[in-house]
């Protein structure tokens, strides 16, 4: 049923780049729970597959400044992290979100990212971060913000040649600081979907709100920031109200369609809701009181 | 009660071990050094003419061994339905026909060395096809000048019609008139094992056929019957079935695999892929229910009127019997002197649907108790008092031909559900938190024990003792997962006398097996149960019989239990079994085989009774519903193993819990192709979802069954999805007449009953 013409098993990154460099035809196989399903629907047949399976991509680390995540970390040992659990809990719950455990157990946060997905379910956390990729070919590395990253529906600015190395979170201050994930979807396990919501939040000694992130998934082609909803939220110190107005301006950044799978009215009430209910959550943890 | 030795004890299954250690071979497991796989050509179309097929460039690459099309297999009409003889849905099937009714009907099969070379040689077929107009929906196929799908039949795969009493004049002196409609899902079966067959031919040229199904003996009669051969041509077995619910319940693709067979003179294994066990095997009905309820001021039903109209799909399979099982229910659950029924089951290119578990009940009771609940509200009476006064009470007259009802224990369930639930309490208590509400609901049903009047019901069984009063079990009833073999052997270890642990099984080979049409209706334990224990009963009397000469006893002071002959006197050991049963072998002057066969077939239909009431937490401002809690209680008369029954109780629980929540088989209305044929997004619930289920068996003794026992298999998967439909309603007030209650769902009802309310 697995239709494979060439397996490499590199063992360290150069020799990997260059067998991309010299086959670009090649698809890069992380955890294969995208890959796998899709040669399995012979969308992709005959493919040569470079493994990233013996390569020293995975596990994280804390710079102070940033915390740096091998793209090859499963969502398991990212769930299971303690650097994660402290810093960046709500990137475990994402991970504890997707699929099931034994998915979990294979797939990486790399792959979640390269394969381009509005629904993945790391996205819109690494958005509300602001993550930055290390993208490295046999040229060097060069650093792309993930905000730009995502160019359509399955589409990453990912060049011929190029491999993702390294996923850069910006860790500032964590004190007065909030994030949150809301995975909205029919099931609690093994489910896509229907809405992701993510929103962080830094608030100032005075209580006044000075950074807030919001992002989406499955609510435009790609993962996006709702820009408008986080300029009103800036500066000042949240109200039931301004959260409500919030949440009407978190549809600017959208553009959710139609499908089998939900309406855009739906998906519209859905972005209002689970933006707010993310932000006021962020805002909760971060010191704010609940409103 | 009576107490019994074996029968009420949780004895651990008989499979447990095996299953969980992998020991279990299943037939996807089953290894032949030179066996082929089978792999399908299915329609694209849903309605098309084969207008061309060549096979050749798929037949000549390499490690294909039989490539075969309609030209290439017997085109005798049969029905696929899995009931007893004789035929009883129209003859509108063939195992692979020119003619093709919905996207997944098998045009083609090739049999290869490899999966991958039969998928490759897949691609290689080349037909041309001529598209015929398609309907997907009950309206499109009986609108004018619509085209046949089976010729003469107008698109209807049945119709029926009673009336008890006089509808209309009890209807102009009804106080009260409720009409509702109800519009209930395709769903699928979606068991962990997907239809599987290992067909090969012994030294004789016999077809030998491994199954995954629920219906051996009936397997090998319809295979027959399609292939033209005779039934001694052919030998069924069946192994471990890892789960069917009514989805192997029938021939789905099995006779293409014995064709690619014979043809190839090898063995073929045809396991089918989950996305074709979603998009073409077989489905639950979806249906349009319509119900009116004439009734008096203080709440009595004075005469309903349902008329239902169900979407069989491209073929009858089981089609238009579910309407009659429906009739049942209809009929018998809430006692009103004037009935009118009227069903149809219509033809379209979509997916068959077939038998799934409760057979139509799902259906009616999403409708009925919907309907119900309407009532009560509409005429302010407390939900739980109005099903008190309106249904079923011992001595009630059943207005329906060959039911009766000598046990039952439904009030008693319902003040098992009121208290454990904390019903009472729970209206005191406040419901709304933001936009978070919480509401109760509640929901009843009657189910049957067989098939009976409808089919014949006969079960076969044999013991056969040992010498050394070790025994063998021979069934033709078949385990599906559910724990019949565990629950047959402890009823021929009471009957017997025999130790459980010293009785073996074989079940089920068509060879050795007696007859017994198999897994369906909730039937087993009921028919079959008395089949086995009518022989082991015969075993044990052939055996006390000799001993009496040898004892210098009377027979009737004479009993067997444990493996030892007991007098009935003194309750004291006197023999053990061995020591007679040995001696009947090698008795000088009559020895004798102890080896005796029973059958059994009712005459008559008891119904079980049961009752779940759920709460539950509905997100307002998404649509969210979360169950808090889940109580069911049935009357399946006396429990013959209390920890398999609570475990059918708590899978037909959860099931019923995705019909009533998230699953739906959703159907392009452009293609008619399946657009979810796959388990992320056809969302059956992962134990994650599965909330706090709390099981209750209130213990009737029915005197018609071997033990006390009325069927358990099916009837915990009736009430739960719209006790929780009820409970949304009771939570916002607004009644949602359209399953599965997904978050988008309600969230649109909920916002359009506020936008009629401004």
């Amino acid at each position: 049923m697995y239709f494979v013409k060439k397996l490499y098993l590199p063992e360290t990154l150069p020799e990997a780049l260059k067998i991309l460099k010299e086959h670009p035809e090649t698809t890069i196989l992380a955890g294969g729970t995208d890959v796998l399903v899709k040669m399995r629907h012979k969308r992709m047949r005959d493919v040569t597959l470079l493994s990233l399976a013996k390569l020293p991509l995975s596990g994280v680390e804390d710079k102070g400044d940033e915390i740096v995540i091998g793209p090859g970390t499963t969502f398991t040992a990212l769930a299971e992290n303690p650097i994660m659990q402290t810093r960046l809990p709500m990137l475990c719950t994402a991970a504890r979100s997707m699929g099931g455990p034994q998915i979990q157990n294979v797939a990486t946060i790399g792959g979640n990212v390269c394969n381009g997905a509005t629904s993945a379910d790391s996205a819109p956390s690494l958005f509300a971060l602001d993550a930055v990729l290390t993208l490295t070919s046999a040229g060097g590395d060069r650093r792309v913000p993930i905000r730009e990253f995502y160019t359509g529906p399955g589409r990453v600015k990912l060049e011929s040649g190029e491999m993702l190395t390294a996923i850069h979170i910006p860790a500032g201050e964590q004190a007065r600081w909030g994030g949150v994930y809301i995975k909205f979807s029919t099931r609690k396990a093994m489910d896509i979907a229907i809405l992701g919501s993510a929103a962080v939040c830094e608030l100032g000694e005075d209580g006044r709100v000075i950074k807030a992130a919001i992002a989406m998934g499955v609510a435009a082609p790609t993962p996006v920031r709702c820009t408008d909803a986080e300029a009103l939220l800036t500066g000042k110190t949240p109200t039931a109200e301004l959260l409500q107005e919030a949440g009407r301006l978190a549809l600017t950044a959208c553009s959710p369609r139609s499908s089998w799978r939900a309406t855009k009215e739906y998906r519209e009430a859905l972005i209002q809701e689970l933006s707010v209910r993310a932000f006021q959550e962020a805002y909760r943890l971060a010191g704010g009181k609940a409103l | 009660m009576k107490k019994y030795n074996v029968v009420g004890k949780s004895v651990p299954r008989i499979d447990a071990w095996a299953k969980a250690t992998g020991a279990a071979k299943y037939v996807g497991d089953m290894q032949r050094p030179d066996m082929l796989h089978a792999k399908i050509l299915h329609s694209p179309l849903a309605h098309a003419w084969i207008r061309r097929i060549d096979v050749s460039r798929a037949a000549a690459l390499p490690g294909v061994r039989a490539v075969i099309t309609y030209m290439d297999v017997p085109q005798i009409p049969f029905t696929t339905c899995g009931h007893p003889y004789p035929f009883d849905t129209p003859k509108d099937s063939l195992i692979l026909s020119r003619h093709l009714r919905y996207v997944g009907d098998p045009v083609a099969a090739v049999a290869a060395d490899t999966q991958e070379i039969a998928l490759d040689a897949l691609e290689l077929i080349e037909v041309e096809y001529e598209e015929l107009p398609a309907y997907f929906t009950i309206d499109a196929a009986l609108a004018e000048g619509a085209v046949e799908l089976h010729e003469g039949l107008k698109n209807l795969a049945g119709e029926s019609e009673f009336e008890i009493g006089d509808v209309e004049g009890a209807m102009a002196q009804a106080d009260f008139i409720i009409e509702d409609t109800v519009e209930t899902p395709i769903v699928t079966h979606s068991p962990i094992e997907p239809h599987v067959s290992l067909v090969e031919l012994d030294e004789q040229g016999r077809l030998v056929c491994y199954f995954s199904t629920q219906v051996p003996s009936i397997m090998r009669e319809r295979l027959a019957y399609a292939l033209g051969m005779r039934m001694g041509q052919i030998r069924v077995v069946k192994g471990h079935v890892g789960g069917g619910f009514g989805g192997k319940q029938e021939p789905i693709f099995e006779p293409i695999n014995a064709v690619l067979t014979m043809k190839t003179g090898k063995p073929v294994r045809l396991e089918l892929t989950r996305e074709e066990c979603l998009a073409c095997t077989r489905t639950r009905h979806s249906a349009r229910i319509h119900m009116r309820t004439g009734l008096t001021r203080d709440g009595k039903m004075l005469a309903r009127i349902m008329d239902i109209d169900q979407n069989t799909g491209a073929y009858s399979s089981h089609g238009h019997n579910v309407v009659f099982a429906i009739a049942m229910a209809f009929a018998t659950l809430y006692p009103t002197p004037n009935l009118r029924f009227h069903g149809r089951s219509v033809y379209t290119n979509i997916p068959i649907a077939g038998a799934m578990r409760a057979y139509g009940c799902p259906q009616y009771a999403f409708a009925m108790e919907s309907h119900v609940e309407h009532m009560a509200r509409e005429l302010g009476i407390d939900s739980l008092e109005f099903r008190r006064k309106n249904s079923y009470h011992l001595g009630d007259p059943i207005n329906f031909p060959h039911v009766s009802v000598s046990t039952c224990g439904l009030q008693d369930a319902i003040d098992q559900c009121e208290e454990a639930i904390g019903y009472q309490a729970f209206l005191k208590e406040p419901r709304s938190d933001g936009t978070s509400k919480r509401g109760i609901g509640t929901a009843l049903f009657s189910y049957g024990q067989s098939c009976y009047p409808h089919s014949v019901e006969l079960s076969g069984a044999r013991v056969r003792v040992n010498e050394d009063a070790t025994a063998t079990l021979y069934i033709g009833c078949a385990e599906i997962g559910q724990g019949t073999d565990t629950v047959m052997l402890q009823i021929a270890a009471e009957a017997s006398g025999i130790p459980l642990a010293d009785i073996n099984l074989v079940a089920v080979d068509t060879d050795s097996c007696p007859f017994d049409p198999g897994a369906y209706a909730s039937r087993q334990t009921y028919v079959a149960g008395h089949a086995v224990k009518k022989a082991a009963a015969a075993c044990k009397e052939q055996i006390l019989r000799y001993a009496v000469n040898k004892l210098s006893v009377n027979y009737e002071r004479l009993d067997a239990a444990d493996g030892w002959i007991i007098d009935r006197d003194t309750d004291q050991r006197m023999v053990s079994l061995k020591e007679i049963t040995m001696q009947m072998y090698y008795d000088c002057h009559t020895p004798v085989t102890i080896c005796q066969e029973e059958s059994f077939a009712p005459t008559d239909n008891m119904l079980t009774f049961g009752v779940s009431m759920a709460i539950v937490k509905v997100d307002t401002a998404t649509g969210k519903v979360e169950v808090e809690k889940l109580v069911t209680a049935i009357d399946s008369g006396r429990i013959i193993n209390p920890q398999l029954a609570m475990g059918q109780l708590n899978g037909g629980n959860i099931m019923s819990l995705g019909y009533g929540l998230s699953e739906q088989l959703l159907i392009d209305p452009k293609s008619g192709r399946v657009l979810n044929d796959n388990l992320l997004d056809y969302k059956v619930p992962t134990f994650a979802d599965v909330p706090p289920i709390e099981g209750y068996f209130i213990e009737t003794d029915e005197p018609s069954s071997a033990y006390g026992n009325k069927s358990l298999g099916e009837p915990p998967n009736i009430a739960p999805a719209v006790a929780v439909r009820n409970a949304v309603l009771d939570a916002t007030g607004v009644a949602i007449n359209q399953g599965p209650l997904t978050p988008e769902r309600v969230y649109l009802a909920l916002k359009a009953a506020k936008e009629q309310e401004v």
